[in-house]
Protein backbone atom coordinates (compact mmCIF):
# COMPACT_ATOMS: atom_id res chain seq x y z
CA UNK A 1 0.00 0.00 0.00
CA UNK A 2 1.71 3.38 -0.70
CA UNK A 3 1.15 6.40 1.00
CA UNK A 4 -1.58 7.96 -1.00
CA UNK A 5 -3.57 4.80 -0.45
CA UNK A 6 -2.78 4.30 3.07
CA UNK A 7 -3.91 7.95 3.95
CA UNK A 8 -7.42 7.61 2.03
CA UNK A 9 -7.71 4.44 3.94
CA UNK A 10 -7.00 6.23 7.33
CA UNK A 11 -9.40 8.96 6.38
CA UNK A 12 -12.25 6.78 5.27
CA UNK A 13 -11.97 4.76 8.69
CA UNK A 14 -15.14 4.18 10.88
CA UNK A 15 -13.09 6.29 13.84
CA UNK A 16 -11.97 9.16 11.32
CA UNK A 17 -15.92 9.14 10.14
CA UNK A 18 -17.48 9.47 13.26
CA UNK A 19 -14.95 12.58 14.21
CA UNK A 20 -16.07 13.93 10.79
CA UNK A 21 -19.42 13.19 11.33
CA UNK A 22 -19.85 14.52 14.80
CA UNK A 23 -20.43 18.32 15.71
CA UNK A 24 -18.63 17.63 19.06
CA UNK A 25 -16.05 14.99 18.82
CA UNK A 26 -13.51 17.24 16.63
CA UNK A 27 -13.85 20.52 18.92
CA UNK A 28 -13.53 18.60 21.95
CA UNK A 29 -10.54 16.86 20.96
CA UNK A 30 -9.11 20.00 19.45
CA UNK A 31 -9.29 21.68 22.66
CA UNK A 32 -7.62 18.40 24.65
CA UNK A 33 -4.87 19.15 22.52
CA UNK A 34 -4.83 22.55 23.06
CA UNK A 35 -4.89 22.00 26.78
CA UNK A 36 -2.27 18.93 26.55
CA UNK A 37 -0.09 21.54 24.52
CA UNK A 38 -0.23 24.37 27.00
CA UNK A 39 0.85 21.80 29.49
CA UNK A 40 3.80 20.32 27.44
CA UNK A 41 5.12 24.08 26.48
CA UNK A 42 4.83 25.39 29.95
CA UNK A 43 6.57 22.32 31.87
CA UNK A 44 9.64 21.98 29.27
CA UNK A 45 9.71 26.13 29.43
CA UNK A 46 10.24 25.74 33.44
CA UNK A 47 13.25 23.35 32.61
CA UNK A 48 15.04 25.32 29.96
CA UNK A 49 14.89 28.29 32.07
CA UNK A 50 16.82 27.07 34.46
CA UNK A 51 19.24 25.47 32.25
CA UNK A 52 19.28 29.33 30.91
CA UNK A 53 19.74 30.43 34.68
CA UNK A 54 16.92 32.37 34.20
CA UNK A 55 14.69 31.15 37.03
CA UNK A 56 14.42 28.58 39.81
CA UNK A 57 18.27 28.74 39.70
CA UNK A 58 18.65 27.52 43.55
CA UNK A 59 17.21 24.06 42.70
CA UNK A 60 18.47 21.07 41.55
CA UNK A 61 18.27 20.27 37.85
CA UNK A 62 18.00 17.03 38.97
CA UNK A 63 15.08 17.06 41.04
CA UNK A 64 13.23 19.30 39.26
CA UNK A 65 13.64 17.18 36.06
CA UNK A 66 12.48 14.46 38.04
CA UNK A 67 9.82 16.66 39.56
CA UNK A 68 8.34 18.00 36.35
CA UNK A 69 9.17 15.53 33.06
CA UNK A 70 6.93 13.11 34.13
CA UNK A 71 4.07 15.32 33.76
CA UNK A 72 5.37 16.58 30.20
CA UNK A 73 5.48 13.28 29.10
CA UNK A 74 1.97 12.83 30.04
CA UNK A 75 1.12 15.79 28.35
CA UNK A 76 2.91 15.17 25.34
CA UNK A 77 1.19 11.34 24.83
CA UNK A 78 -1.68 13.11 25.16
CA UNK A 79 -1.26 16.21 22.52
CA UNK A 80 0.29 12.64 20.23
CA UNK A 81 -2.89 11.17 21.10
CA UNK A 82 -5.63 13.67 20.15
CA UNK A 83 -3.31 15.10 17.15
CA UNK A 84 -3.13 11.88 15.36
CA UNK A 85 -7.22 11.64 15.66
CA UNK A 86 -7.47 15.31 13.97
CA UNK A 87 -5.10 14.14 11.41
CA UNK A 88 -7.21 10.83 10.34
CA UNK A 89 -10.43 13.20 9.58
CA UNK A 90 -8.61 14.33 6.79
CA UNK A 91 -5.44 12.87 6.20
CA UNK A 92 -4.48 13.53 3.00
CA UNK A 93 -5.11 17.31 3.38
CA UNK A 94 -2.89 17.47 6.55
CA UNK A 95 -0.56 15.45 5.27
CA UNK A 96 0.77 17.77 1.94
CA UNK A 97 0.38 20.40 4.07
CA UNK A 98 3.15 22.82 4.77
CA UNK A 99 2.95 23.87 8.05
CA UNK A 100 1.83 20.04 9.17
CA UNK A 101 5.19 18.75 7.80
CA UNK A 102 6.94 22.05 9.33
CA UNK A 103 5.66 21.30 12.21
CA UNK A 104 6.45 17.47 12.17
CA UNK A 105 10.54 18.35 11.43
CA UNK A 106 10.36 20.27 14.13
CA UNK A 107 8.95 17.98 16.61
CA UNK A 108 11.47 15.23 15.20
CA UNK A 109 13.95 18.20 15.41
CA UNK A 110 13.59 19.06 19.42
CA UNK A 111 13.73 15.07 19.65
CA UNK A 112 16.84 15.37 18.49
CA UNK A 113 18.18 18.35 20.49
CA UNK A 114 17.10 16.74 23.58
CA UNK A 115 19.13 13.49 22.13
CA UNK A 116 22.18 16.00 22.21
CA UNK A 117 21.78 16.97 25.68
CA UNK A 118 21.58 13.58 26.88
CA UNK A 119 24.85 13.18 25.11
CA UNK A 120 26.65 16.49 26.30
CA UNK A 121 25.72 18.17 29.29
CA UNK A 122 22.99 15.21 30.35
CA UNK A 123 26.24 13.08 30.97
CA UNK A 124 28.21 15.43 33.39
CA UNK A 125 25.22 16.91 35.54
CA UNK A 126 26.49 16.08 38.61
CA UNK A 127 28.98 18.21 38.47
CA UNK A 128 26.52 21.04 37.32
CA UNK A 129 23.59 20.06 39.25
CA UNK A 130 23.41 22.90 41.73
CA UNK A 131 25.36 25.46 39.50
CA UNK A 132 23.10 28.64 38.93
CA UNK A 133 22.92 27.12 34.86
CA UNK A 134 24.42 24.81 32.48
CA UNK A 135 27.30 24.50 30.53
CA UNK A 136 27.03 26.17 27.20
CA UNK A 137 26.51 22.78 25.38
CA UNK A 138 23.25 22.57 27.97
CA UNK A 139 22.06 26.56 27.26
CA UNK A 140 22.31 26.31 23.73
CA UNK A 141 20.09 23.07 23.47
CA UNK A 142 17.38 25.09 25.86
CA UNK A 143 17.48 28.31 23.73
CA UNK A 144 17.03 26.34 20.69
CA UNK A 145 14.51 24.27 22.89
CA UNK A 146 12.42 27.36 23.61
CA UNK A 147 12.97 28.74 20.16
CA UNK A 148 11.38 24.87 18.57
CA UNK A 149 8.14 24.87 20.74
CA UNK A 150 7.41 28.34 20.30
CA UNK A 151 7.31 27.70 16.60
CA UNK A 152 5.67 24.38 16.93
CA UNK A 153 2.59 25.97 18.32
CA UNK A 154 2.64 28.26 15.91
CA UNK A 155 2.55 25.89 13.06
CA UNK A 156 0.06 23.80 14.62
CA UNK A 157 -1.79 27.18 14.72
CA UNK A 158 -1.21 27.79 10.97
CA UNK A 159 -2.57 24.16 10.12
CA UNK A 160 -6.11 25.21 11.24
CA UNK A 161 -5.84 28.42 9.53
CA UNK A 162 -4.83 26.56 5.79
CA UNK A 163 -6.71 23.55 6.07
CA UNK A 164 -10.25 24.52 7.20
CA UNK A 165 -12.88 22.50 5.79
CA UNK A 166 -15.38 25.27 6.96
CA UNK A 167 -13.67 28.25 5.32
CA UNK A 168 -16.89 29.90 4.69
CA UNK A 169 -17.92 33.21 6.12
CA UNK A 170 -20.98 32.69 8.17
CA UNK A 171 -23.10 36.29 8.69
CA UNK A 172 -23.64 37.38 11.97
CA UNK A 173 -27.14 36.73 13.60
CA UNK A 174 -29.78 38.68 11.72
CA UNK A 175 -30.74 42.02 13.78
CA UNK A 176 -27.31 42.46 15.43
CA UNK A 177 -25.95 45.78 13.57
CA UNK A 178 -22.61 45.45 15.23
CA UNK A 179 -21.84 49.30 14.15
CA UNK A 180 -24.56 50.23 16.56
CA UNK A 181 -22.83 48.86 19.13
CA UNK A 182 -20.01 50.46 18.31
CA UNK A 183 -21.47 53.85 17.76
CA UNK A 184 -20.34 54.40 14.26
CA UNK A 185 -22.26 53.93 11.41
CA UNK A 186 -20.88 51.49 8.43
CA UNK A 187 -19.21 53.95 6.18
CA UNK A 188 -16.46 55.06 8.54
CA UNK A 189 -16.09 51.65 10.40
CA UNK A 190 -12.80 51.44 8.95
CA UNK A 191 -13.26 47.28 8.64
CA UNK A 192 -12.65 45.26 5.82
CA UNK A 193 -15.28 45.00 3.25
CA UNK A 194 -14.72 41.51 2.36
CA UNK A 195 -14.03 40.03 5.76
CA UNK A 196 -11.20 37.37 5.80
CA UNK A 197 -12.66 33.56 5.81
CA UNK A 198 -14.01 32.44 9.07
CA UNK A 199 -11.55 29.89 9.95
CA UNK A 200 -10.99 27.56 12.44
CA UNK B 1 -0.67 27.14 32.13
CA UNK B 2 2.95 25.68 33.20
CA UNK B 3 3.23 28.06 36.37
CA UNK B 4 -0.36 27.56 37.33
CA UNK B 5 0.00 23.85 37.63
CA UNK B 6 3.35 23.83 39.59
CA UNK B 7 1.37 25.71 42.27
CA UNK B 8 -1.17 23.31 42.13
CA UNK B 9 0.82 19.98 42.21
CA UNK B 10 2.91 21.68 45.29
CA UNK B 11 -0.61 22.57 46.86
CA UNK B 12 -1.10 18.92 46.00
CA UNK B 13 2.13 17.32 47.03
CA UNK B 14 2.83 15.94 43.58
CA UNK B 15 5.92 18.29 43.14
CA UNK B 16 8.24 20.68 44.34
CA UNK B 17 8.24 19.31 47.93
CA UNK B 18 11.88 20.35 48.40
CA UNK B 19 10.31 23.94 48.38
CA UNK B 20 7.98 25.79 50.30
CA UNK B 21 4.88 27.04 49.63
CA UNK B 22 5.55 30.34 49.59
CA UNK B 23 8.97 29.71 47.75
CA UNK B 24 7.05 28.50 44.91
CA UNK B 25 4.83 30.77 44.66
CA UNK B 26 7.52 33.53 44.79
CA UNK B 27 8.83 31.61 41.66
CA UNK B 28 5.62 31.35 39.97
CA UNK B 29 3.98 33.99 40.75
CA UNK B 30 5.39 36.29 38.29
CA UNK B 31 5.14 34.10 35.60
CA UNK B 32 1.58 33.25 36.05
CA UNK B 33 0.74 37.19 36.11
CA UNK B 34 2.73 37.79 32.91
CA UNK B 35 1.84 34.80 30.65
CA UNK B 36 -2.29 36.27 32.32
CA UNK B 37 -1.11 39.74 30.90
CA UNK B 38 0.08 38.70 27.60
CA UNK B 39 -2.84 36.77 27.30
CA UNK B 40 -4.77 39.66 27.98
CA UNK B 41 -2.84 41.74 25.56
CA UNK B 42 -3.35 39.28 22.47
CA UNK B 43 -6.40 38.42 23.37
CA UNK B 44 -7.83 41.61 22.82
CA UNK B 45 -6.23 42.24 19.80
CA UNK B 46 -7.90 39.20 18.96
CA UNK B 47 -11.41 40.93 19.86
CA UNK B 48 -10.85 43.59 17.97
CA UNK B 49 -9.60 41.97 14.77
CA UNK B 50 -12.65 40.25 14.60
CA UNK B 51 -15.09 41.40 17.18
CA UNK B 52 -18.22 39.65 16.05
CA UNK B 53 -16.41 36.60 15.65
CA UNK B 54 -15.52 36.43 19.16
CA UNK B 55 -18.18 38.76 20.93
CA UNK B 56 -21.67 37.07 19.25
CA UNK B 57 -20.61 33.38 21.52
CA UNK B 58 -21.57 31.71 24.35
CA UNK B 59 -17.85 30.39 24.61
CA UNK B 60 -16.30 33.30 24.79
CA UNK B 61 -18.80 35.09 27.37
CA UNK B 62 -18.69 31.67 29.80
CA UNK B 63 -14.71 31.93 29.42
CA UNK B 64 -14.23 35.58 30.60
CA UNK B 65 -16.74 34.85 33.47
CA UNK B 66 -14.49 31.68 34.47
CA UNK B 67 -11.24 33.74 33.76
CA UNK B 68 -12.39 36.51 36.62
CA UNK B 69 -13.56 33.88 38.93
CA UNK B 70 -9.87 32.16 38.67
CA UNK B 71 -7.69 35.05 38.48
CA UNK B 72 -9.52 36.93 41.56
CA UNK B 73 -8.85 33.03 43.21
CA UNK B 74 -5.53 32.84 42.38
CA UNK B 75 -4.79 36.67 43.63
CA UNK B 76 -6.88 36.01 46.55
CA UNK B 77 -4.35 32.93 47.32
CA UNK B 78 -1.32 34.60 47.15
CA UNK B 79 -2.43 37.54 49.38
CA UNK B 80 -3.08 35.22 52.26
CA UNK B 81 -0.39 33.11 51.71
CA UNK B 82 1.75 36.32 52.30
CA UNK B 83 -0.89 37.14 55.42
CA UNK B 84 -0.69 33.78 56.92
CA UNK B 85 2.49 32.11 56.10
CA UNK B 86 2.89 30.24 58.65
CA UNK B 87 -0.62 28.82 58.75
CA UNK B 88 -0.49 28.41 54.86
CA UNK B 89 2.57 26.28 55.37
CA UNK B 90 2.34 24.16 58.65
CA UNK B 91 -2.11 23.28 58.80
CA UNK B 92 -3.89 25.02 55.46
CA UNK B 93 -1.81 23.09 52.44
CA UNK B 94 -2.29 19.48 54.27
CA UNK B 95 -6.19 19.83 54.74
CA UNK B 96 -8.32 17.69 52.38
CA UNK B 97 -10.65 20.46 51.88
CA UNK B 98 -8.11 23.36 50.27
CA UNK B 99 -6.26 19.96 47.46
CA UNK B 100 -9.94 19.49 46.82
CA UNK B 101 -10.35 23.42 45.89
CA UNK B 102 -6.81 23.22 44.20
CA UNK B 103 -8.33 20.45 42.20
CA UNK B 104 -11.31 22.35 41.15
CA UNK B 105 -9.79 25.40 40.58
CA UNK B 106 -7.16 23.86 38.35
CA UNK B 107 -10.56 22.41 36.66
CA UNK B 108 -11.54 26.10 35.89
CA UNK B 109 -8.54 26.59 34.14
CA UNK B 110 -8.96 23.36 31.89
CA UNK B 111 -12.52 24.48 30.99
CA UNK B 112 -11.52 28.15 30.24
CA UNK B 113 -9.07 26.59 27.24
CA UNK B 114 -11.74 23.94 26.18
CA UNK B 115 -14.05 27.33 25.64
CA UNK B 116 -11.76 29.20 24.41
CA UNK B 117 -11.16 26.67 21.50
CA UNK B 118 -14.99 26.71 21.34
CA UNK B 119 -14.92 30.18 20.45
CA UNK B 120 -14.27 28.96 17.02
CA UNK B 121 -16.90 25.91 17.44
CA UNK B 122 -19.91 27.96 19.16
CA UNK B 123 -22.33 25.75 17.65
CA UNK B 124 -21.72 23.23 19.93
CA UNK B 125 -23.97 24.97 22.70
CA UNK B 126 -27.22 24.83 20.64
CA UNK B 127 -29.38 27.31 21.23
CA UNK B 128 -27.59 28.76 23.79
CA UNK B 129 -25.24 30.20 21.43
CA UNK B 130 -26.56 33.67 20.18
CA UNK B 131 -24.51 32.67 16.94
CA UNK B 132 -26.84 30.21 15.51
CA UNK B 133 -30.18 32.06 16.52
CA UNK B 134 -29.52 33.99 12.75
Amino acid sequence: MDIAAFLEWLEASGLATRIRDSNYLFPLIESTHVFGLALVFGTIAIIDLRLLGIASTQRSVRRMASDILKWTWAAFALTALTGSLMFITNAPVYYHNFFFRAKMLLLALSGVNMLVFELTAGRTIHGWDRAPSAPRTGKVVAALSLVMWVSIIFMGRMIGFTTSRAAVAVPPPAGLNFDDFLQRTPNDSGGTKNPPPRNK
Amino acid sequence: MGSVFMIYLRILGWAGMDQTLRQTTIRFGPWLTGGLSLMLVTGILMVIGEPVRELVTFSFWLKMFLVAVSTLIAAAFQITLRKHEQLWEETLVNRKSIKGLAIATFLIWVCIIILGRLIAYDHVWGPWSPATKA
